[in-house]
């Protein structure tokens, strides 16, 4: 499998608190990575870095053979093949559900109003809401939103997929509905970041569990690995803390 | 269209109609008829054509001269002479407000040689028109007459309705009599403060754009500069719009620089810049409480910072900010009356103008403060509707699947 994202000594810092220290990871195409950890360990950090939402303080980050960190680069550009679900949905609340998915392929690919609509009709049919696709994106429930979320960051054809904490805003009862969408696009071949702390959706559908704590990676690997015989102390912990909570 | 069955909408809405009306034809609903044509019959008698061109009437107030000016401000008793020279002169009427006495009386009134005393016809008026019914016109109908000849002047005037001296009278005759130029004043009131408004909105969003605007990622030290400068411009414009009264601008930009030939133009430059510096920040306010969640969702998707602006972040911040916007609307409403300074009409000038015709100050300021609470009052629940609407939910549509 080809490397599709390489991050490379990045480090992140917010003023004098340092959240990033230093972290190389690779994510290859067609591979479904989850990042877990305590919270505040910087794995929401790391994932908003990938797609330059958040400057790195320094490091690289390539991908499709730039640096984006560092190379003066078509950002818009590249962002568009990197696709993002964030944790509090972000849908535009001045567009209606079919809207929110077309706005991106024909403002920045030029796709005329119809083809987008099309695809877009399509797109929300396989996350199950092509029964509103003249809501307001305010009136939906969070699993919902959260639904036509996936759509819209799939409908500009991303290389890969970044998750934030994508089911931490929902009620238990929604959570289901959103893994069973990420399920699917996993099975499809989609590349997938996910910062999560669904240790079942981690442990089933991941190619590759990473932990990370206090701004490192601490350890990676195949979840059966990671899950039954994590090797680091601070893993241990960790997954006997949240796993009693179950 | 609920809304325009509110009475005071409604009202709004005749008031609008009407100058509209009047501007495409001038004079069509007023209340008031024009002067009639005065016409003299043909004559070659040299002795008649002096006594008609010489003749004087006189008023009833020290047998003033009655000039054709107060013939068509009329609204009191006067005089006309029976004789000139060898030339006697016979009266009659076409108005029933006037009584012409047939039995002749003696004035005293001054001639170029002293005063004399001439023979008169009192004419008294028995009626005045009521502010209704505005200026009544009449005709006056004079046959001069010598031993061989005899030919007719006309002589016309108008009866005008007189102030009532109570208050609840006076603000009646006031508000009725003037009434087509108070609907004068309050459209260019409307048309001042509407488009000042608008316009002021368009200035606005770019002077929110310009001090919004975001630094590269790799900047240029010559766009660093242009985006400092436009940045410093529009906080600039801003402090200096909001800290000075549009009083002290109009007479800046029309005594001062001498902007525009046009006092209406000039007024509505003022309003636009000054309601512009007002609107950007309510707009500001609007943007920043748009959730960052928003910006980042968009720029995530490749979107640009200004194409998120333009279908994310300012459709937001607009809608938010609406009815603030609304109600700068209606304090220009209020605040264009500053205006009167450079010499527009708008509504307040107007009402100071008509005050001035009868000294009676008190029903004119009276009328002008209902007119304007009315028109704030109607604007307020006309906006207030409209914000509902917008507010509606985008109708549902079925799936066409």
């Amino acid at each position: 499998m080809n490397p599709l994202l390489q991050v490379v000594s990045l480090t992140k810092e917010f003023g004098s608190l340092s959240v990033l220290r230093g972290i190389e990871l690779t994510i290859h195409e067609q591979e479904v990575v989850s990042i877990i950890g305590a919270s505040g360990s910087g794995k929401s950090t790391l994932l908003r870095c990938m797609n330059l939402l958040e400057e790195p303080t320094s490091g690289s980050i390539w991908f499709e053979g730039v640096d984006l960190a560092n190379e003066p680069v078509d950002l818009d550009r590249l962002r568009s093949k990197m696709g993002m679900v964030f944790q509090s949905f972000n849908l535009f609340d001045n567009l209606n559900v079919l809207d929110n998915v077309t706005l991106a392929p024909r403002r920045v690919l030029g796709v005329d109003k119809e083809a987008a609509e099309v695809q877009a009709k399509s797109l929300l049919e396989s996350v199950g809401m092509s029964d509103f696709l003249y809501q307001r994106a305010k009136k939906l429930s969070g699993g919902q939103k959260q639904r036509v979320a996936i759509a819209r960051a799939l409908a500009m054809n991303p290389k890969v997929l970044l998750f934030d904490e994508p089911t931490s805003a929902l009620d238990p009862e929604m959570v289901g509905e959103v893994l069973e969408v990420m399920r699917k696009l996993a099975k499809q071949g989609m590349t997938m970041v996910v910062v999560t702390h669904e240790m079942g959706f981690a442990k089933e559908v991941s190619d590759r569990v990473v932990f990370m704590d206090q701004g490192i990676i601490v350890e990676q690997g195949p979840p059966s690995k990671v899950f039954s015989q994590p090797k680091e102390e601070r893993t241990k912990e960790f997954l006997k803390r949240v796993l009693n909570d179950r | 269209m609920k809304f325009l069955r509110n009475p005071f909408v409604m009202i709004l809405f005749l008031v609008i109609a009407l100058g509209v009306v009047n501007v495409i034809s001038p004079g069509a609903f007023t209340l008031f008829s024009t002067t009639v044509e005065a016409e003299v019959s043909e004559t070659d008698d040299p002795e008649l054509i002096e006594a008609m061109n010489g003749l004087v009437l006189y008023s009833e107030f020290n047998y003033q001269t009655l000039t054709q000016a107060k013939l068509d401000q009329l609204s009191y008793g006067f005089y006309l002479p029976i004789q000139y020279g060898d030339v006697s002169i016979a009266w009659s009427s076409d108005s029933s407000r006037f009584d012409i006495a047939s039995v002749p009386e003696t004035i005293p009134v001054m001639s170029q040689t002293g005063p004399i005393d001439i023979e008169v016809l009192h004419v008294q008026v028995l009626s005045l028109p009521s502010a209704l019914q505005g200026n009544d016109p009449f005709i006056m109908t004079a046959t001069f007459s010598n031993e061989l000849h005899e030919s007719q002047k006309q002589y016309t005037g108008q009866l005008v309705p007189v102030m009532p001296d109570d208050f609840w009278g006076g603000v009646f005759f006031t508000f009725f009599r003037y009434l087509s130029l108070f609907v004068e004043g309050v459209l260019t009131t409307l048309l001042l403060s509407l488009a000042g408004t608008v316009i002021g909105f368009v200035i606005a969003i770019l002077l929110v754009l310009m001090r919004s605007i975001r630094p590269a990622r790799h900047e240029a030290t010559i766009s660093r500069l242009l985006r400092k400068g436009l940045q410093g411009f529009a906080k600039f414009y801003v402090t200096i719009f909001r800290g000075t009264p549009m009083i002290v601008q109009a007479a800046f930009f029309w005594y001062g620089l001498g902007l525009f030939g046009d006092a209406m133009l000039c007024g509505l430059f003022v309003v636009s810049v000054n309601t512009a510096a007002y609107i950007a920040e309510i707009l500001r306010g609007g943007i920043s409480s748009v959730d960052t969640g928003q910006m980042e969702a968009a720029r995530s998707l490749g979107l640009s910072y200004v194409q998120t602006m333009r279908y994310v972040i300012l459709p937001q911040a607009i809608k938010n900010a609406m009815p603030a916007i609304g109600n700068e609307f209606v304090i220009n409403i209020k605040d264009t009356s500053v205006l009167s300074i450079i010499g527009i009409f708008e509504l307040f000038n107007q009402t100071r103008r008509i005050a001035g015709m009868h000294y009676r100050q008190l029903e004119a300021y009276f009328v002008v403060a209902l007119i304007y609470l009315f028109l704030t009052y109607t604007v307020t629940h006309l906006l207030q509707k409209i914000e509902k609407r917008l507010d509606m939910p985008v109708k549902e549509l079925t799936s066409s699947n």
